[in-house]
């Protein structure tokens, strides 16, 4: 029977002063569950970790794989030796909270952090009958708003992963924005409470996630706390708590895209942090370098249906912010003093003669020694 | 000393919903304590639906769900008690709905009903094929909102009463170690069924060991119909995991070794689509014969090749994920193989159709109590009912009890015998080994008292049960911790499965007749003279069973043949 | 020679637009042609969809299918663009009704979301497109000596529907790295820390702390140089770094530039020279 090197980590705080890893060597079959239990059932019964149903339903069982989050039920043994190739499985307990012993965490901080969003339904009584021999009704496609945020089982995986947990205390985590987020878009649930969970979501770290998207890689339900946490900013933003950096950031997508089909990097700093002084700096920087510095995005061809296919969209659809055309108009006259054209004339331009109108690298061509055109 | 007016014992959906109840209804102290975080109790991997006869179940009624309940149960189960689950059924439903459960919605927005084995109306809601699920993340979510007092990871030891009332508990503090004595005026027991009793010929969680139930028989009271256990047909063969139902119904085959389908020779008309309990006993009856498969011939194969990975991915993507995980079989290529495995205790504390015991102020609801609504046999969607509707009762009853109840304060007594009994494992002589021993229990269990029984075999079993409970005072904990000692946990679970194993034992010998779950070889038949009756077992006060019988609460349906 | 369609999106373009040349030059030294993607815009960064999911993916089938109508592949070279670009295709194949509402917006352009082409980030591109045989032809100059941190950014490798790679252990940066003839480090402690790019701006404390994290951790390990495929991670790197209270001054490149170096252009022309933080390696 193949088999294969676990290094454990043991910590029984009322014991050991320091952590340690110790090797037990299981059979390459079945889960790294399975090989848990071989080890509790064969080698050692003093080996601490969580489990309960060993199907996948009721969260008990993640751990670290070399310090990746899994949990223990739906990992092949096989998989994860095909997967690292033969390097030592190191098995650690979840990251961001305290062991409690070998593989057991303290899971009640991010319980208690993920009550402060209000992760239940606060039913709103014109849709809720009082009378509870009466039904509430749904319709299917309500409850397609929220699906995929139903099947966390609070395993803890995407806590454990989580970038934004690791460096700011405050955050809530993960799971518990699409906690958060599932009662935002259930009709049953009263306006008071989606505009507070919007505010506690805010100073629960809202704005803090770095989208990395490891969450949504490691939940083992499918949930997408990524995702929803970009969905409860746009909320949030729609609500009117537009003074975050974050949500002057969304602004500066929203109407810059809009206006010349890409963002401008230049801006940024002055327009979400009001800082003027970055886009002169790094102008200055990249000159002395020798590289010329675009002012605005270069409109191409197609633009003016871009818009058209932009704005058809947000006009049908639910949207955090609305188009601000004046933004958009000051744009527009930065485009022409710069091009020296209206902005339709500059598009009309580039549509005629492509690939001319490359005027702007011509020093990185000589930068570069002349190129293949 | 902790002091609580009601203390609930299980973080499951019967503890739960009684926890949301007794604490909407009342400013009594109440707490919750589980030996996992509630999230993670078995009611989690209930799949298929909730049984109930909602305003607009046309031409369904209350009345008609509980006949469906009693021909199910093959007669056994109180009638009284069935009636009270049945009408409740539209209110614990709305009720849950409300508070966030995302049932499946028909078009029109009204929750889905659809048909399940043994009833004749599609009356069974369900939340996708993870009712069970969603409903216990819905009820904690509620809990959270309502402030419950949890005392997560915490390990039920003893129920201390002075004959009359219950007076507190015993527990072990997971987390931090330590016997600590409980003062409360009521307590409701809702821990869970004791599958595990089968050790891995069962679909329950590795905890399913019946520790509410063995606590309560330890403490005398009479425990009801432990004969009877449910056995789902189709287990993992490795695992005793769960196959769905569903997988038979969108067209799977049972073969056994000579590639037969088999099923033609039991139930020629529905084939693989019979209910249940045939379907297990044929599949046990080819193991039995020598046609089933594999080395052991322990098993029989589901062959769902012929369905294509399409179908397989479409409708059976769970099927196919956990018969890869968990047996390393691809459906779509080749056969799964299965066998029955324990799956229901329709059997548990014995109380009335309120959920009450004998001792004022101890209830139980859920799968480890005998109420009895399941009778000789559960319909599928009756459980979750079961468990909402006696949760929510045996909170009430236990706020109006509490209320009124007499202080009185448990003797410390108990708390020393707990600590040294505990002191006793660490320190014994360590002779046996728990896994071993554990899993002989298992064996013993599904060889003597499976699918089917008879005497002479039973008789052996039950040698073997009493060997196996002497030997297991030789099972040692090796683990000295206090802190998160899972050794000791998994010792004192499988001294509870242990202390239950005889009981079923025991009346499973006496049910001289086959009625529902409890399949008798040399009494093929269903004796109502003699058997309409429930199996009461206690634990006397020198350590032996006390097996006697209970009448069974007839209201509306007389006993008649239990056909479909 | 393989043509592949090129999306530039916001990182090949103005005070960058050198890295499209340094890139194009590096293509053809491996037989690719890069055929630029002119009438593409800006994916939307990840960003575009709190204001609205369908947005972006609309945008991004009228990018995909900008590619499609000229019959070509997509090759992206920034990990958020990849990402983005292939959970919109994502979402497009399956959902026809998706589809089919944003194919009725795409008509007025003439153009059609069809599904049919491949969309790569640099590291599979190389892996199965272009092959390391041919990238180790190439190098005229191997980074003998060089010991490169292998960095591989966040989105190709999560989420798992979406990865080029074997999310848990990839190994698609280092072969590259390997076929350059450079000393690859990829066991430093920090080597799975997000950037902090996307936070720059929505919570800059958070930026700092990873770049801390992680350039700290390089550094320990002893790397002359972090290499990554993906342009943003590189801006983190060697602009915001600058940002850090005692910047650590690791300098850090964009993996194409380290190939134009490896196949013989020199630092300037390779993009090694414009760095603010300095590569002196040489």
């Amino acid at each position: 029977m193949e088999t294969v090197t676990l290094k454990v980590f043991r910590f029984d705080p009322e014991k050991d002063k320091i952590p340690y890893y110790r090797d037990y060597e299981v059979p390459v079959e079945g889960t790294l569950l399975n090989a848990l239990l071989y080890i509790k059932e064969n080698l050692d019964p003093t080996i601490s970790f969580r489990a309960f149903c060993r199907s996948e339903v009721c969260g008990s069982c993640s751990v670290r794989v070399n310090g990746k989050t899994k949990l223990a039920c739906k990992t092949p043994m096989k998989e994860l030796v095909k997967t690292w190739k033969g390097k030592p499985l190191r098995i650690d307990p979840l990251n961001h909270m305290k062991v409690i012993r070998d593989l057991v965490v303290d899971i009640d901080k991010p319980i208690e952090k993920m009550k402060t969003l209000i992760p239940w339904l606060v039913p709103d009584p014109r849709v809720v009958p009082s009378d509870p021999r009466h039904e509430s009704i749904i319709y299917p496609e309500e409850m397609e708003l929220y699906k995929d945020q139903i099947h966390c089982m609070l395993c803890f995986s995407c806590y454990s992963a989580c970038e934004a947990v690791e460096d700011n205390e405050r955050y809530r985590g993960p799971f518990a924005f699409s906690k958060a987020y599932r009662f935002q878009v259930d009709r049953r649930d009263i306006e008071t409470a989606k505009e507070k969970r919007i505010r506690y979501s805010i100073s629960g770290g809202l704005w803090s996630c770095v989208q990395c998207q490891k969450c949504i890689h490691v939940c083992p339900k499918g949930v997408k706390p990524a995702e929803d946490i970009q969905n409860l900013r746009g909320q949030a933003v729609k609500k009117g708590f537009t003074d975050k950096p974050g949500a002057k950031k969304l602004k500066h997508y929203v109407d810059w895209i809009y206006a010349t089909g890409q963002i401008n990097r230049l801006y940024l700093p002055e327009e979400v942090y009001g800082n003027k002084e970055a886009r002169k700096k790094l102008t200055e920087e990249y000159e002395r370098m020798g590289i010329e510095v675009w002012e605005v995005p270069k409109p191409t061809k197609g633009l003016m249906k871009f818009r058209d296919i932009y704005l058809e969209i947000l006009s049908r659809e639910d949207k955090a912010l609305e188009l601000d055309f004046s933004h958009v108009r000051k744009i527009d006259k930065m485009v022409s003093d710069i091009f020296k054209a209206d902005i339709c004339t500059i598009v009309d331009r580039a549509h005629q003669n492509n690939r001319k109108s490359k005027g702007l690298i011509g020093k990185l061509k000589g930068l570069l020694g002349g190129s293949d055109d | 000393m902790l002091e609580y007016d009601i203390v609930i014992v299980g973080g499951g959906g019967a503890g739960l919903y009684a926890a949301l109840w007794a604490a909407e209804n009342t400013i009594l102290k109440v707490a919750v304590m589980t030996k996992v975080y509630p999230t993670r109790s078995h009611t989690g991997a209930a799949e298929g639906g909730i049984n109930a006869v909602l305003t607009h179940s046309v031409g369904d009624s209350p009345e008609a769900h509980a006949y469906d309940t009693v021909k199910g149960s093959d007669f056994l189960a109180d009638q009284d008690a069935v009636d009270i689950m049945c009408k409740m059924g539209a209110a614990v439903i709305y009720d849950i709905a409300h508070r966030g459960v995302p049932f499946s919605r028909r078009p029109d927005g009204r929750i889905a009903q659809r048909p399940f084995g043994g009833a004749s109306f599609p009356r069974t809601c369900y939340a996708a094929d993870k009712t069970g699920f969603y409903i216990l993340q819905t009820l904690y979510e509620q809990c959270l909102k309502n402030n419950v007092t949890f005392l997560n990871e915490w390990f039920l030891l003893s129920i201390i009463h002075n004959g009359e009332r219950v007076e507190g508990l015993t527990a072990w503090d997971i987390r931090n170690g330590g016997v600590h004595l409980i003062k409360t005026k009521a307590v409701i027991l809702a821990t869970g069924g004791h599958g595990r009793v089968y050790w891995n010929r069962t679909s329950n969680a590795l905890g399913n060991t019946g520790d509410g139930t063995a606590a309560a028989l330890r403490a005398g009271l009479p425990l009801k119909d432990m004969e009877f256990i449910q056995f789902h047909p189709t287990g993992l063969a490795k695992t005793g995991i769960l196959v769905t139902e569903g997988a038979r119904g969108e067209g799977g085959f049972l073969r056994n070794k000579d590639g037969e389908r088999f099923m033609k020779r039991y139930a020629p008309e529905k084939m693989e689509l019979a209910p249940r309990d045939i379907v297990a006993r044929a599949i046990q009856t080819e193991i039995d014969e020598g046609r089933g498969c594999g080395p052991e011939g322990d098993y029989v194969y589901l062959d769902l090749t012929h369905l294509g990975e399409e179908k397989i991915n479409e409708r059976l993507p769970q099927t196919r994920e956990h018969a890869i995980l968990y047996e390393g079989v691809d459906p779509v290529k080749e056969p799964i193989p299965v066998a029955p495995t324990a799956h229901y205790s329709m059997g548990g504390i014995d109380t009335d159709k309120m959920g009450r015991t004998k001792i004022k102020g101890l209830y139980a609801a859920g799968e480890c109590a005998c109420i009895s609504v399941h009778g000789a046999n559960r319909l599928g969607g009756n459980s979750l009912l079961d468990i909402l509707v006696f949760g929510r009762l045996t909170a009430l009853e236990a706020v109006k009890y509490a209320d009124e109840a007499p202080e009185t304060t448990p003797s410390l007594a108990k708390q020393k015998d707990d600590e040294r009994r505990i002191l006793e494992l660490m320190e014994n002589d360590g002779k046996e080994s728990l896994a071993e021993l554990r899993r002989e229990l298992g064996n013993v269990m599904i060889k003597h008292f499976g699918v089917f029984r008879e005497e002479s075999t039973m008789k052996q079993g039950i040698e073997k049960l009493y060997e196996i409970r002497e030997r297991a005072k030789h099972v040692k904990v090796h683990d000295t911790s206090k802190r998160f000692n899972t050794d000791l946990i998994s010792v004192l679970e499988f001294l509870n499965l242990v202390d239950l194993s005889l009981p079923i034992a025991i009346a499973a010998i006496e049910r001289k007749e086959s009625r529902g779950a409890h399949a008798r070889k040399d009494y093929p038949n269903r004796d109502d003279k003699n058997f309409l009756k429930h199996s009461i077992v206690t634990l006397k006060e020198d350590g032996d069973y006390q097996l006697s019988w209970k009448p069974v609460t007839i209201t509306k349906f007389p006993p008649e043949e239990r056909k479909y | 020679m393989i043509k592949v369609g090129f999306y530039q999106g916001c990182c090949f373009q103005g005070q960058d637009a050198h890295m499209f040349e340094t890139m194009k030059e590096v293509f053809r030294m491996i037989d690719v042609e890069l055929e630029l993607l002119e009438e593409t815009t800006c994916c939307g960064g990840n960003t575009i969809d709190e204001e609205n999911r369908k947005l972006s993916y609309a945008i991004n089938a009228r990018n995909i299918a900008l590619a499609e109508a000229k019959g070509l592949d997509m090759l992206i070279s920034c990990n958020t663009c990849y990402m983005v670009i292939a959970k919109a295709k994502n979402a497009l194949d399956n959902n026809k009704k998706l589809r089919d509402e944003i194919n009725e917006l795409l008509k007025e352009e003439g153009l059609e979301y069809r599904g049919t082409n491949k969309i790569y980030h640099l590291l599979d591109f190389f892996r199965d497109v272009v092959g390391y045989d041919r990238i180790r032809k190439a190098v005229k100059r191997p980074l003998k000596g060089w010991k490169v941190g292998a960095y591989y950014g966040c989105h190709v490798l999560y989420p798992k529907h979406t990865a080029i790679d074997d999310g848990d252990n990839p190994s698609s940066l280092q072969e590259v790295l390997k076929a350059l003839g450079a000393e690859v480090i990829d066991d430093y402690e920090a080597k799975d820390t997000c950037c902090g790019y996307h936070a720059f701006f929505t919570d800059k404390t958070m930026t700092m702390k990873k770049l801390n994290r992680i350039l700290g951790s390089v550094k320990k390990a002893g790397v002359d140089i972090v290499a990554t495929p993906c342009p943003l991670c590189f801006k983190s790197f060697d602009i915001y770094q600058l940002q850090m209270e005692n910047p650590p001054m690791v300098p850090s490149a964009f993996l194409p530039e380290l190939m134009a170096y490896a196949f013989g252009l020199d630092k300037r022309k390779s993009g090694l020279g414009h760095h603010l933080i300095e590569v002196k390696k040489e």
